[in-house]
């Protein structure tokens, strides 16, 4: 006869009783052949394979399902080789964002029309089919009357579903109003990829550095590719790679670290601007690679445009035949000096590089970026030897440059105001030691993807869309300007906005939140009528008109997107294992239900084809596809016809590169030698670019535009002026820099701060603190848990200090995570300090990215 | 300054004691009084002196204070100094709430004194232990 | 022999806290009474100072002095079994806390309530596993010691198998917290297996015990730097 479950486990406990537990391994014997005889009835355990979509790192997971139930979340062994070998603890506890009876579970309809985070939105359940009617109706009178007054804002659920059916959505509609989240993260960072080298993303090759200089970049807290930097960093300074890194907190990483190096906030550029000089004035550069492969040797005119020829060919001085000529072969360009051509004096863009650099000696870095000199001098040093200019290796019979240092960084360079010129100084600091897809340097990432980035910008005006990408007052913002919706919202006129926005749909983030200067972005929300597809009642939510439910990262399909390496690459799918609230719907269907209701299916559904590039397997119109059905559609395209089956047992297919792709496709292909395009060590397009503001300006008489500020942001080489943002500047009377950072047990969307795992992790993660230095806190005598206020000029918050050794004196740290809103929350998912509601907004006017770190401020004992 | 006198205290009866069968001689007053808590230990460990059936370290009721305290008249700072654990001292929970009236938090190493090999208390640490 | 070890590269950890997380999500932790703790701290003064991050849990020692009190006041609701994992009978435990002030690690864990609902007033499908259906280590009653159990309940399926020596190798039978962790600072094996990797792990890194003084033996072993961490 079976025996239950509950059984055996009483007859086990009573026999393990019996033996006090003394001789477990009898009792055990015991247990088993009883169990044996007995046939027990246990749990139905089950293993499915997913990806995790807590963050943007998407870890493969191993889901253990127990009578159907998530019992717990593992990491999967067989995505170790490729990325992740373990999970962090957002994804061990991600049971949580499934399982939260906070979750939203049926649509809601706003009764009380007064919104405000102060405001109850008295909400009523309303039966999708209402839902549905109402939204559809509403779009059906924007899209008659004119489609650009929809918004569609995405932050994480680009990766829930993807990108792509919203873009083919929003084309199928009319709007060009579709705004990602990249600048509250590193767009800056990518812009200054795409004005250097053509497209964005860089990775350290780590496994042959030996040296990492990371600048602020945190991957043993939480940032994309964090769970491979993470074992791979370890794994490599157990080698002996030596890291080295520069930010003003002591980060987990720095704790890590050889060496902490707390620079004053900002001030990046000018240590990277003064090693620069270090390295060139003692000739410690990689000739070779800023010859044959950078525009370091073009020839720079009075006006800051580069000497061309008729064919608009980059000239360089030709040190054969002494004259201005185009790089091709046989000609030999120098590097340093200045020439006579046609009566007019040039410099060659490295020699104006010098010389512009020339006061930032070691003295004035550590005057103003608060660094020891002998460190400067050591950094430079150190730089230098373990670069290994010169050196090559054979790798699998390709001969590669070796040279095994890499900088890093991810917001510590790149959320500020001059955040664009921040990583173009870190890249020609490694231009000049010539790492940049060398063995053990930095990998770049499909090299010239995109050719008009190396094209002056339009400036656009009037701008195409609500976040003014691209236009007069963010030329170069490619990645949309996220926290600007809401002011062009407040204002369209100012901004030149043909149209007045009516209606925001927001997808999986909680934008007015985590963005800076939040009581703006919150007014804004009270102007159009917003349907929010969330989890949970974020403070976005709160504001909505209509919310509908989404389906968790465990209950929904997707072709997930992966993280890269230098060395491997994977496609994998995310697959439902619950559905914990019966909810019917998710984004995906959601969409499919407004194209469908609005008359759009077929086009959308023809631009669905096109997002995703299906050409072997394309969706065809006249018909739906469920989310699972259209998986495996992306799927046999993207693995190249692999059976679906092995997508739901395994979760993924991946791919070891080779040597020849890794090292040998990026700017060895695309840039080195003569008559190649050049990588830009000198950024000409803005010089044009700032020509076409000045144009924009005058033409549209643009008051707003600042040119002095476009005129210094717009560079096309970094400056030192760059480590002196607006508020350093004038923000007198305020006597801390304030910087922001992240924890290991939240991000910003809200569903984490409901996560009784993540909360209880230990005494310190429910609520955030300012961290301050002993010796501050000492002057201000103020200690760990007392009450303080932090002034900026926007505004003040209230929290608890927490007093540190790991923080420069000057500088104050809030976690930026913390402090939630929501009247839909309970209050213990609601403590800590909401520190982005007083940051300033000085964004970046290349990029568009928010100055997330650039605010000053004061602190009061309470 | 009483720390350390506890610990030089619970040092000594620990080479004093190491040998129960071998005979004692008593050289000051100072021995003397360890020797009455040593008897008083032994005493405790046999059941001629009761210390109470209930198995409780509550603070004052508790068995385990009535034993270090009411019987083997040991001063509360002996054994609780400090207000809190020092940030590297290795221990869970060491953040969680004591009770008001307790004058310190108790380093565990302060057992050792007494409970440690050859220690005039019961052996909890010892076998092992390397010094 | 058997004997079942941990090895902790403080070096390595990070003190991310996925192996709490795993551990919480394993053991269904009574409020204020976790199994494994991160000890985190700072060493040194500004600017030459680094945080130090160390997990903590039961160290399941050789002479484990919780036992000892426990037996020496006729309780015996603490034992070491013979693969080392040191066990409370929640049945048999009184409560009394002894085991507490004893352990030099601070492990014992005296729960003053049952496991909680994790959303207090509000249920969720993951807690509506019935108690009964839960390991008997799983089964916790009020006012009594609880700690980390090495994962037993997932180690004694091994045993059942037939298959300890896979012990640390499988995932099923191995500890959660030795499952998750993103930089590979944990190891859980079988120190008298030849060929384990904890043995292998502990004689290359240097691995020690703890507080080494109170001479009880713990069965997890920690990389540490300058003797400390």
């Amino acid at each position: 006869m079976p025996v239950s479950r509950r059984e055996f486990l009483k007859i086990s406990a009573a026999l393990l009783a019996a033996a006090k537990l003394a001789t477990p391994l009898n009792v055990i014997a015991a247990v088993a052949s009883q169990a044996k005889q007995a046939s027990i009835v246990e749990s139905s355990i089950r293993y499915v394979k997913s990806t995790c979509a807590h963050c943007v790192n998407f870890c493969g997971i191993n889901i253990k399902m127990e009578n159907d139930v998530i019992r717990a979340i593992y990491p999967d062994p067989e995505r170790a080789p490729f990325y992740n070998v373990g999970i962090c603890p957002k994804g061990v506890a991600g049971v949580f964002n499934t399982y939260n009876p906070y979750r939203i579970k049926k649509p809601l309809k706003r009764t009380n029309p007064k919104k405000g985070l102060d405001q109850d939105p008295g909400w009523v359940e309303i039966s999708w089919e209402e839902a549905f009617d109402t939204i559809i109706g509403k779009l059906q009178a924007i899209r008659d009357d004119d489609p650009r007054k929809l918004i569609w804002q995405h932050g994480h659920g680009k990766y829930l579903i993807g990108d792509k059916f919203p873009k083919a959505f929003a084309k199928a509609f009319g709007t060009p109003n579709l705004v990602h989240r990249t600048t509250t993260c590193e767009a800056a960072r990518h812009v200054a990829d795409e004005l250097t080298w053509g497209y964005h993303g860089f990775l350290p090759d780590i496994e042959h550095c030996n040296f990492l200089l990371n600048f602020g970049g945190n991957y043993f807290e939480a940032e994309q590719f964090a769970r491979w930097l993470d074992h791979a960093t370890t794994d490599a300074k157990e080698r002996g790679m030596k890291i080295v890194v520069i930010d003003p907190r002591l980060s987990t990483t720095a704790s890590k670290a050889d060496e902490w190096i707390p620079i004053r906030p900002g001030k990046d550029v000018v240590l990277i601007l003064g090693l620069a000089r270090l390295l060139i004035q003692q000739n410690t550069i990689d000739e070779e690679f800023l010859l044959s492969t950078t525009n370091a040797t073009a020839l720079v005119a009075d006006d800051a445009t580069l000497l061309k020829d008729r064919e608009g060919r980059v000239l360089v001085w030709d040190e054969v035949s002494k004259s201005a000529k185009p790089f091709i072969d046989g000609v030999k360009p120098a590097l340093r000096g200045s020439y006579l051509v046609d009566g007019k004096t040039y410099v060659t863009a490295f020699q104006d590089f010098s010389d512009s650099i020339a006061s930032i000696t070691p003295a004035y870095v550590a005057e103003v970026a608060g660094i020891p000199e002998k460190k400067v001098r050591w950094l430079a040093e150190e730089l230098a030897r373990q670069a290994k200019i010169g050196a090559t290796v054979i790798m699998d019979g390709h001969k590669l440059r070796y040279r095994p240092v890499a900088i890093h960084t991810f917001r510590g360079l790149s959320a500020k105001e001059f955040g664009v010129q921040n990583w173009r100084a870190g890249l020609i600091l490694q231009m000049l030691i010539g790492n940049i897809d060398a063995l053990g340097g930095i990998n770049l990432h499909d090299v010239y993807k995109k050719p008009q980035y190396f094209e002056p910008s339009k400036a656009e005006y009037p701008p195409r869309s609500v976040d003014l990408r691209e236009s007069v007052f963010f030329p170069h913002a490619t990645h949309h300007v996220a926290q600007q919706v809401a002011l062009t919202v407040l204002n369209p006129q100012r901004y030149g906005l043909e149209y007045t926005p009516e209606m925001q749909i927001f997808y999986a983030t909680n934008r007015p939140f985590s963005t800076s200067d939040t009581q703006k972005q919150f007014e804004s929300l009270k102007k159009t009528y917003n349907v929010v597809i969330e989890l949970v009642m974020s403070e976005t939510a709160q504001m909505a008109d209509i919310v509908l439910p989404d389906l968790s990262y465990l209950e929904s399909w997707h072709l997930s997107p992966t993280r890269y390496t230098p060395h491997t690459k994977h496609t994998a799918i995310r697959q439902p294992v619950t559905n914990a609230y019966n909810i019917p719907h998710d984004a995906y269907s959601i969409l499919w239900q407004l194209a469908k209701g609005l008359g759009i299916l077929d086009e959308y559904i023809n631009n669905i084809n096109k997002q995703w590039k299906l050409k072997k397997h394309p969706l065809k119109t006249g018909r739906d596809y469920t989310a699972e059905q259209f998986v495996e559609q992306i799927w046999m395209e993207k693995s190249k016809g692999k059976d679906f089956a092995y997508a739901k047992e395994h979760g993924f297919i991946g791919q070891h590169l080779t040597v020849e792709k890794t090292y040998l496709s990026g700017v060895e292909k695309k840039f080195k030698g003569p008559g190649k395009l050049k990588m830009n060590f000198y950024a000409e397009q803005l010089v044009h670019t700032l020509s076409n503001v000045k144009q924009q300006k005058k033409q549209h008489r643009l008051d707003m535009i600042d040119l002095d500020r476009y005129q210094l942001a717009l560079s096309p080489l970094p400056k030192k002026e760059h480590g002196f943002p607006t508020p350093h500047r004038e923000a007198k009377g305020f006597p801390f820099y304030l910087i922001t950072y992240k924890r290991m047990y939240r991000n910003q969307s809200g569903n984490t701060a409901l996560n009784p795992i993540l909360n209880a992790l230990g005494p310190d993660v429910q609520e955030n603190f300012v961290l301050i230095n002993r010796k501050s806190a000492d002057e201000l005598n103020i200690k760990t848990g007392e009450q303080v206020i932090v002034e900026t000029r926007v505004g003040k918050v209230q929290g608890k200090a927490k007093v540190v050794e790991g923080i420069r004196p000057d500088t104050l740290a809030v976690s930026y995570h913390y402090g939630q809103q929501s009247l839909g929350f309970p209050e213990d998912a609601r403590q800590g300090i909401w520190i982005n509601s007083v940051l300033e907004n000085y964004s970046d006017v290349v990029s568009g990215m928010e100055s997330f770190n650039d605010s000053k401020c004061k602190l009061i004992k309470v | 300054m009483q720390r350390s006198g506890f610990i030089l205290l619970a040092c000594m009866l620990t080479s004093v004691f190491a040998d129960p069968q071998k005979s004692l001689e008593i050289r000051s007053t100072e021995e003397l009084k360890t020797m009455n808590l040593a008897r008083i230990a032994e005493q405790i460990r046999n059941g001629e002196i009761d210390v109470g059936k209930e198995y409780s370290t509550n603070f004052k009721t508790g068995r385990f204070h009535i034993i270090h305290a009411d019987k083997l008249l040991i001063d509360c700072n002996n054994c609780h100094y400090g207000s809190e654990y020092k940030a590297d001292y290795q221990l869970m929970s060491k953040h969680k709430p004591m009770p008001d009236k307790i004058p310190g938090r108790l380093q565990r190493s302060v057992c050792l004194g007494c409970h440690g090999e050859g220690g005039i208390a019961t052996h909890l640490y010892g076998r092992s232990a390397t010094w | 022999m058997t004997k079942l070890v941990r090895v902790i590269d403080m070096e390595r950890c990070m003190g991310c806290r996925s192996c709490i997380a795993a551990c919480h999500m394993e053991n269904h932790y009574t409020p204020g009474s976790p199994w494994n703790e991160m000890v985190e701290y700072e060493n040194g003064t500004y600017p030459d100072v680094r945080s130090i991050f160390g997990t903590m849990a039961c160290m399941h020692c050789e002479d484990a002095p919780c036992q000892k009190i426990c037996d020496e006041i006729d309780v015996h609701a603490i034992s070491k079994n013979e693969y080392g994992v040191v066990l409370v009978d929640y049945e048999k435990c009184t409560g009394c806390g002894y085991c507490a002030p004893v352990c030099p690690y601070g492990v014992p864990q005296i729960n003053k309530q049952q496991p909680q609902p994790l959303y207090p007033g509000k249920e969720t499908p993951y807690e509506e596993i019935p108690l009964a259906q839960r390991h008997p280590l799983h089964q916790k009653k009020a006012n009594v010691m609880e700690k980390c159990t090495f994962c037993w309940h997932k180690l004694e399926k091994a045993i059942a198998a037939g298959e300890p020596e896979l012990i640390g190798k499988k995932p099923e039978y191995t500890p959660s917290c030795d499952l998750v962790c993103p930089v590979n600072a944990r190891l859980f094996g079988d120190i008298d297996q030849e060929d384990s990797k904890v043995r292998e792990y502990i004689g290359k890194k240097k691995a020690a015990q703890l507080k080494k003084e109170f001479g009880t033996s713990p069965q997890v072993y920690y990389v540490v730097r300058g003797g400390d961490f």
